[in-house]
């Protein structure tokens, strides 16, 4: 029944979007581990928004700090060409 | 004083042998422990590719460095000094853990009452169901 109700609503999405650090009940997000910091960036380098990766808020912003802290220390591109 | 938590990552130059590398890292173990670092604590990541060139290196050695010490006691502006006055690190950020880390801990527990009552509600269902 839920099913329904969210596709309604969506007209080209077929999943919902969901927050993987609360799902997964991560607390921290470490700035030394850029495999999973990764994910979250463009190949160009840019943080992706919330609204495509469905990161809630919170974790957002635990997100945010890390890969900029990666950043500075070379583990991440500032930007790619 | 509370202690607070740090941990401090830097690179140190690709282009040391292996006898320097070591020594680098003996050296600023040292320097935190003489300047106020209590419980330090070294841990190497080792050999890794840079995301960009810093100073024309394309790799760097990471190490990370733990600490605790009281506040404004200056044991991390003196390593910090000490790093950018050497050659040898081409780069370093030190991050204050504790604040971080409490917080961190706060949300574990959050999520573990959760749990903890979703379970017990469901425990509570299945009895009731039995009836």
């Amino acid at each position: 029944m839920r099913d329904q109700r969210s596709s309604q609503g969506r007209r080209f999405s077929s999943r919902k979007k969901y927050c993987r650090f609360c799902a997964e009940k991560v607390a921290y997000i470490d700035y030394k581990n850029p495999e999973v910091l990764s994910r979250y960036i463009t190949e160009t380098g840019k943080i992706l928004p919330r609204r495509v990766t469905g990161t809630c808020h919170y974790h957002q912003r635990l997100l945010t700090r890390a890969i900029k802290r990666a950043r500075i220390l070379a583990l991440l591109p500032f930007t790619v060409r | 004083m509370e202690l607070r938590e740090y941990e401090t990552v830097f690179i140190i130059a690709p282009n040391l042998s292996e006898e320097e590398t070591q020594a680098v890292m003996d050296r600023y173990r040292e320097i935190v422990e003489k300047n106020g670092g209590k419980e330090v604590e070294l841990e190497v990541m080792g050999k890794r590719k840079l995301a960009y060139e810093i100073q024309k290196f394309t790799e760097g050695f990471y190490v990370i460095l733990r600490y605790k010490t009281e506040g404004g006691t200056g044991t991390v502006a003196e390593l910090e000094r000490r790093m950018r006055n050497d050659e040898r690190v081409i780069r370093f950020l030190t991050v204050r853990l504790d604040k971080e880390l409490k917080k961190a801990r706060k949300l574990e527990e959050k999520w573990r009452k959760k749990r903890a009552k979703l379970e017990e509600k469901e425990k509570a269902q299945e009895e009731g169901g039995e009836e």
